[in-house]
């Protein structure tokens, strides 16, 4: 028999043996398609996701805004810092919370302060979900959107128009916010500040709350 | 003057005692060692201290999850059992699925009074399965033990050609 | 009908079925030839990205390196390196900016004898340092891809995506050194008639070997050859005709085949040696 062809039909044969055990025995075919094919590929394209913070009116589970940050809402808008003790993510992102609101603190210490930020007041805290009371861990649960229960968790209260309601309108964001370098976390933050304040003036003279 | 002497030695001892007393009240956390080796998220882990100091009444070890920088609330705070004179164990149940990490520390109370050891805090990386494949087992790849057989079979017959 | 004309009939057809996803068809088989999975409307994967997910950085996934393995042997044993000529997206883009180093090399006879030369025969065998250095070597020790360069993934994927996207995506630490090799890319393929075919491809290059025992080859019955060279001229991968004996640089293109005045050379389809 030709020598050719027999090392073609038995590689042939072999392949075909090989090819079809694997896609009938193993779940390569789906594990292909699904880890390859189904997925948007970012180091295939060579672009990364822009990270966005989204605003929304609706709370977990439509549970009420806390009373003081209600009550806050009449100050200015609202920044809340949540924490733990030990936490890897939380101490990479405090140097950069404290040097946005100018604001010195230590992880356990519970922070409540209206801070100048460029003009405008917000209403800054910083909870330690270890050390602080009950009342102020309450809004962890009330505005985390993701659901993620995860620290840090950062919340910019603010006002917007809900179909001519001047209602509480906020963004959450987690972690070191989908960012590597610490100057995009802070321009990211310093980006969300900025959404909240402007919200805020928009609407500030259209928020009726009495205490 | 011998007296003085005496008697400082004797209160300087003293001094010693109640000093060194007070030093070992702190516990000392000799070592943490955890079973299994390589844990992966939702596992059960057994955590086992040993702990140094008198009068240890109460020991908890508090566990964190986390993944990547993200840490997840609440914490686990388990009480240990003691199991022996140094040493103490309890079992871990981890909850979140996603966690790729987790830190570990104790809380020890003795003689009344409450240390909490997470400053020396430790971590350890749960194995999750890679991101390629999905962990699952390939019962039976009868593809591969196929070419190698073939693959003899093939090269035996190679070399018979080449003899005639 | 023409053999070129089937050609261009077939290339057409395997480009859309490449791009079926944009149907909805989302496979899990990997195409035999070059061509990126994130292009929005791909159907399948890139053999390459298979193989680098399977030994990346020592994390052996046998099944991601054997899978686009032997679907590219299968592919090989019986057609060689005619997906080169027949199937791959990039070879029919080659195809058409083809005419423009065809052109030059008329102009410009010199281009002509660089060609011959020495160098491009050393240059050929650079696609084999592509595959086993960067797609499989830096994937295993450093983490670095092939797909984090490759310029078909700029093509097809990244342009579409961001003319699609606009505004949603920002550059990775690669976009812009990926974007010089894609123009790079670009400059060789109107410079080189299937530059890349000859000298960067790594699917090229895992095809090549196959050529040797493929059932679908050329033959050249080099005894009645009046050596008017036409065949090596016409050839777009600037392989030696008359003195070829299933040449791992063959794409089986039948242009040879067609030219030839004295009809010795074939597209053989059976099992002749």
């Amino acid at each position: 028999m030709n020598k050719m062809l027999t090392v073609q039909i038995t590689l042939l044969v072999l392949i075909a043996g090989a090819l079809g055990g694997m896609l009938l025995y193993t779940d390569v075919y789906d594990d292909i398609k699904s880890t390859i094919v189904d997925i948007t590929c970012f180091s295939c394209i060579k672009m990364d996701p822009v990270t966005r913070i989204d605003f929304t009116f609706k709370t977990v589970d439509n549970q009420n805004h806390p009373g003081f940050i209600l009550e806050n809402l009449l100050e200015g808008p609202v920044f809340l810092a949540f924490r733990e003790d030990v936490c890897g993510g939380c101490d990479k992102m405090e140097p950069i919370i404290q040097k946005i609101f100018n604001t010195y603190f230590e992880k356990e210490d519970f922070v409540y302060e209206t801070i100048n930020y460029s003009g405008t007041p917000v209403v800054f805290y910083h909870i330690s979900l270890d050390h602080a009371s009950d009342e102020m861990i309450e809004p962890f649960f009330v505005y985390d959107k993701d659901q993620r229960s995860g620290v840090p968790m950062f919340v910019m209260i603010t006002l917007g128009d809900n179909k001519g309601q001047i209602q509480p309108y906020y963004a959450t964001a987690y972690s070191t916010l989908g960012l590597e370098k610490n100057s995009k976390r802070e321009a990211l933050m310093r980006e969300i500040i900025k959404q909240g304040i402007e919200y805020y003036n928009q609407n500030q003279e259209g928020y009726n709350y009495t205490v | 003057m011998k007296k003085t002497v005496i008697y400082f030695l004797i209160i300087s001892l003293l001094i010693i005692g109640l000093l060194s007393n007070s030093v070992t009240a702190q516990p000392t956390v000799e070592e943490i060692t955890f079973d299994p080796s390589g844990p992966v998220p939702l596992s059960t882990i057994t955590f086992t201290a040993n702990i140094s100091g008198d009068n240890v009444s109460e020991v908890y070890i508090t566990v964190i999850e986390c993944k990547g920088d993200l840490c997840f609330f609440p914490k686990i705070n388990e009480s240990m059992a003691k199991i022996d004179n140094d040493t103490y164990q309890a079992d871990v149940a981890l909850n979140h699925d996603d966690a790729d990490n987790i830190g570990y520390w104790l809380v020890i109370r003795s003689d009344g009074t409450w240390y909490d050891f997470q400053d020396s805090a430790e971590e350890l990386d749960l194995s999750t399965t890679s991101d390629n494949g999905n962990g699952k087992s390939t019962n039976g790849t009868p593809g591969f033990e196929l070419i190698l057989i073939l693959g003899a079979i093939t090269l035996i017959m190679f070399y018979r050609k080449k003899r005639e | 009908m023409k053999l070129q004309i089937k050609r261009w009939i077939a290339q057409i057809i395997f480009l859309i079925s490449a791009n079926l996803g944009a149907l909805g068809l989302k496979t899990g088989f990997c195409y035999p030839f070059f061509y990126c999975h994130s292009c929005p409307a791909a159907a399948s994967a890139c053999p390459l990205r298979a193989i680098e997910i399977g030994v990346f950085r020592g994390n052996w996934n046998w099944r991601f390196i054997f899978y686009p393995v032997l679907i590219i042997g299968f592919v090989g044993v019986i057609f060689g390196r005619a997906v080169c000529g027949w199937a791959c997206p990039i070879g029919l883009l080659q195809r058409v900016t083809g005419v423009v180093p065809r052109y030059l090399k008329k102009k410009f006879p010199s281009i002509k004898k660089l060609g011959k030369s020495k160098i491009d025969r050393y240059l050929r065998y650079i696609k084999y340092f592509v595959f086993i250095g960067l797609v499989v070597g830096t994937t295993i020790w450093i983490g670095f891809m092939f797909t984090d360069l490759c310029p078909v993934g700029f093509l097809v994927g990244t342009i579409p995506i961001s003319i699609l996207h606009p505004g949603e995506y920002v550059p990775n630490e690669f976009f812009y050194v990926a974007l010089a090799v894609f123009i790079l890319f670009l400059v060789l393929i109107f410079t080189v008639e299937r530059g890349w075919c000859r000298y960067f491809c790594p699917v090229g290059a895992m095809l090549a070997p196959f050529n040797k025992i493929s059932l679908v080859h050329i033959s050249v019955d080099k005894s009645k050859c009046v050596n008017c060279n036409i065949c090596s001229d016409i050839c777009p991968m600037g392989i030696d005709v008359p003195n070829m004996n299933r040449d791992p640089e063959c794409i089986l293109c039948g242009k040879c085949v067609e030219s030839c005045p004295e009809n010795l050379i074939k597209l053989e389809k059976r099992y002749k040696t």
